[in-house]
Order: C-alpha cells, then sequence, then structure tokens
C-alpha cells in the first residue's frame, strides 16, 4: 500500500510551534495518527485518494491545529521541562557510582562474617550485645572472647546511615583493658570493613584472666566500658 | 504523561537525587559544612568556634576550629565550581593540646597552636629541621607569633621546605604581655630540658 505524503500538512502545522526541541515528537505522533486512520479507511474499502483526502478533513485545519499545539508546547514550560530533565539525566548519571559502591558494600556486608581464632582454645566468651549511637553511627558490641594464649577480642560492628550529614570514615575502635591494679599495658591489632556498615575485630595481647574492665573507645572522647567478671560463659561448661 | 505532571515529578525528583549525590560523595554547599560534616564523622565536635581559614596556592583551604580547649584541622577543597569537598591528601582533623602551649607544624610550612594560660601573648618556637641521616646537625629556625584572645597562634616558617627533610618543634616559649618568659616547654638555648613548663631536674646527679 502507498502511504501517502503528509509533509506539507504536518510542515504546516509545526510553523507554528515555537518550542522547536517539540517538533520531532509532534512530527511523529502525527504522522502516525494519519497513517493508522489511512489504513483504517483503505482496509474498508475506500479508494486511496479518497482515504488520504478523508483523513485530511478529519484532522482540520492545520493551521487551528497548529495553534492549539503551540499552546500544548509552550516555549516557557518546555523550556523548563528540558532543562529539568537534562538535570534529572545528569543525577541519575552521577548518582550511579556512588549508589553501586553503597549497593556493592550493603551486598558484600551481608556475607561478611568474623574470623575464628584457630591458634589458641577459647577460656570464655561474653554475650555484650551492646549498642550506642555516637553521633550519626550505630557502635554494636557483639561479644568478647577470651584465649588461651592471653588474647581478647572483641567483635563488633558499626552502621552508620549513608545518607546522614557527615562524610564517612570507616573508623575502628580503641580498646583499653584493666584489671584491679588498673590500667593494663597490651599491644594488638585487628581489622574493620566498611564505611556505611561494617564489621571488625579487635585483638589485645597478653591480658591476664582476671581483667576487671574493657574501655571501648570510639572517636575522640567516646568510650563504652564492658564489666568483664559478667556474663562469662566458660569454654568447659558449655 | 503530560508535560505540567513530569515537571511535578522531576521538581520532586532532582533534589533528591541532589541530595543522595551529594551526601554519597561527600559534597558540600560550603566549605564550613565539609569542615563540620568532617568532624561528625570523624565523633568529635562540631567546634564551638572557627578560629582561621587559610587560602592554599594550589586551591582550597585549611579551617582551623577549636573543640573542648583543642585544635580541629581540616582542609577542604572546591568541587564542579559551587561545591566543596574535602580536600585530597589526608586530613589532620582533630589535634589534641594538653600541654599549655601546643604548637604543630602543618602542610606549607605552617606552625599552629593553642596556648591555654590567659597571661601568654606571644610564643617564640625553634624550629630543627635538616636532611634524613644527618640529623645530628639540623638547621634552626626560629619565629615568634602573636597570640589571639582565643589563645591560637599562626605562623609559616618557611615555604620551601622539602618533603624529604625532617622537621620538628625543639623548643617553645610563652611569653606575656611585657616580654617575660612565663612557660618552656623543649630543650632551651641554654640545654636545659623543659617539659609543660616544668624543668626536669638532672637525676644523675
Amino acid at each position: 500500500m502507498r502511504v501517502p505524503d503528509w509533509e506539507e500538512y504536518l510542515k504546516q502545522i509545526l510553523s507554528h510551534v515555537k518550542f522547536k526541541y517539540d517538533h520531532n515528537h509532534i512530527y511523529f505522533e502525527l504522522k502516525n495518527h494519519m497513517e493508522d486512520r489511512y489504513d483504517e479507511f483503505v482496509s474498508e474499502g475506500m479508494e486511496e485518494e479518497q482515504a488520504r483526502e478523508t483523513v485530511l478533513a478529519c484532522m482540520g485545519d492545520a493551521d487551528e491545529i497548529g495553534e492549539e499545539l503551540n499552546k500544548a508546547h509552550s516555549p516557557f514550560l518546555g523550556w523548563i521541562w528540558r532543562v529539568l530533565k537534562d538535570a534529572l539525566i545528569l543525577l541519575v548519571i552521577l548518582n550511579f557510582l556512588p549508589a553501586l559502591s553503597l549497593i556493592t558494600s550493603g551486598f558484600i556486608s551481608v556475607f561478611e562474617s568474623y574470623d575464628e581464632k584457630s591458634d589458641s582454645l577459647l577460656v570464655y566468651s561474653i554475650d555484650v550485645g551492646y549498642r550506642e549511637k555516637i553521633y550519626d553511627t550505630t557502635v554494636i558490641i557483639d561479644k568478647i572472647l577470651y584465649y588461651e594464649d592471653h588474647t581478647l577480642e572483641v567483635r563488633y560492628a558499626t552502621w552508620t546511615n549513608p545518607f546522614s550529614d557527615s562524610i564517612k570514615w570507616s573508623s575502628s575502635i580503641g580498646v583499653t583493658i584493666y584489671d584491679e591494679q588498673g590500667k593494663i599495658q597490651a599491644n594488638g591489632n585487628g581489622w574493620k570493613s566498611g564505611s556505611y556498615y561494617g564489621r571488625g575485630q579487635k585483638y589485645c595481647e597478653n591480658i591476664p584472666l582476671d581483667a576487671t574492665k574493657a574501655v571501648i573507645s570510639y572517636g575522640i572522647e567516646n568510650e563504652i566500658p564492658i564489666d568483664l567478671k559478667e556474663g562469662r560463659v566458660m569454654a568447659n561448661e558449655s | 504523561m503530560n508535560r505540567k505532571k513530569e515537571l511535578i515529578i522531576f521538581v520532586i525528583l532532582i533534589p533528591l537525587l541532589l541530595l543522595s549525590f551529594m551526601r554519597l560523595g561527600g559534597y558540600y554547599f560550603s566549605a564550613e559544612d565539609v569542615f563540620y560534616a568532617c568532624e561528625k564523622g570523624l565523633h568529635y565536635g562540631p567546634s564551638e568556634k572557627i578560629l582561621a581559614e587559610y587560602e592554599f596556592e594550589d586551591s582550597g583551604k585549611l579551617i582551623v576550629g577549636k573543640w573542648k580547649e583543642n585544635l580541629s584541622a581540616i582542609s577542604v577543597d572546591r568541587a564542579f565550581g559551587v561545591l566543596w569537598k574535602l580536600k585530597s591528601g589526608g586530613i589532620t582533623g582533630f589535634i589534641s593540646c594538653e600541654k599549655v602551649v601546643t604548637a604543630n607544624i602543618f602542610r606549607g610550612g605552617k606552625v599552629m597552636g593553642l596556648a591555654s594560660q590567659k597571661e601568654i601573648r606571644e610564643v617564640y618556637c625553634r624550629i630543627e629541621y635538616g636532611d634524613y641521616g644527618n640529623d645530628e646537625n639540623p638547621s634552626i629556625q626560629e619565629m615568634t607569633m602573636t597570640v589571639d584572645q582565643d589563645g591560637f597562634f599562626y605562623g609559616i616558617w618557611s615555604t620551601q621546605i622539602q618533603d624529604d627533610t625532617f622537621q620538628y618543634i625543639a623548643y617553645i616559649e610563652g611569653r606575656n604581655a611585657y616580654g617575660e618568659v612565663i612557660y618552656r616547654d623543649g630543650m632551651s638555648p641554654e640545654g636545659k630540658p623543659y617539659l609543660d613548663g616544668v624543668l626536669i631536674e638532672n637525676t644523675e646527679n
């Protein structure tokens, strides 16, 4: 079937639409609509030329349609729409990498687990389950474990809302151990993952079995005291 | 969907996406916002007062605040022309000022510190520096800085210092309004060791 050429008619309509950015969109929408009507008339048994003229008659006066479309596609709203649309696209692109990083780190943290210490036997453990919000970070002290080689281990996690107004760091905790005589000098190491959500383990070496208190520091002046005498579950009892 | 509905959706989505981008990327509208956000992220502050802001030669600036008689120093930089972010290359953050006069050397040969004693109006520093491996005979530079009403002092001792040289403050004096020395810390020119204003007696004799 030969499709009629609507070019002149469509150009006449578009000459009234001042917002040029919409011309393509209007052109193809009208053209498709006219072709659909044309096909409909021809399939109903109308002659091609008659169908073409009927479509044009149904559409109406090109100048009137053009004026109406110009009102609907006002350049003022059109330009605002276009600028905002481009800004939205740019922001979606700019958000892509940070959002991907957020999703990836969240996904990794779901499967992350604490390392099990295998070179020494467990003496006791304390299920601390302590949770405190320090600035915009929630610090969770999960568990304290004490081993035969005099290592004390603190298992902890931190959670910071990714959309809070702070700059996110993957800060680890500090641990100071005390016994009846006072502060114990202890060496140690550890690890901490993630800046939004992350787990961490801190090991303190040469800690005596009768240590009484662990003070966990996070940031500059934020301290969480944990009583090491309470809630001990001895490994040989469990 | 008509254009007006789309515009409403854009007006809702754009601020949300902008906020998301700024929060996830660490971008802020002002240098001071970066400063306070960094302090919060490091779990201290906010500084009660911003004491000084110093422009870097390349771009950005160093902001110094005072929090509970300690200093907070954070470098910030411009981003996208209108936003601010942390300057790359690490931050100093919290500076503990436990002594009566605490002074530190910063990038770019800057010396700054805090004097907690109100009578101290001027701080003198002797800085020793030199090449590693030749630290027995260091070069010496002296500088004197005025203490402001917040106890803060600042000076630039050298902009020519190379990264591969050591530099430290060997001796500090705090002087009152009459120029009298009322505080000493470090090894004095007479060879007497002071620790936070107290002369350390020779225990060998």
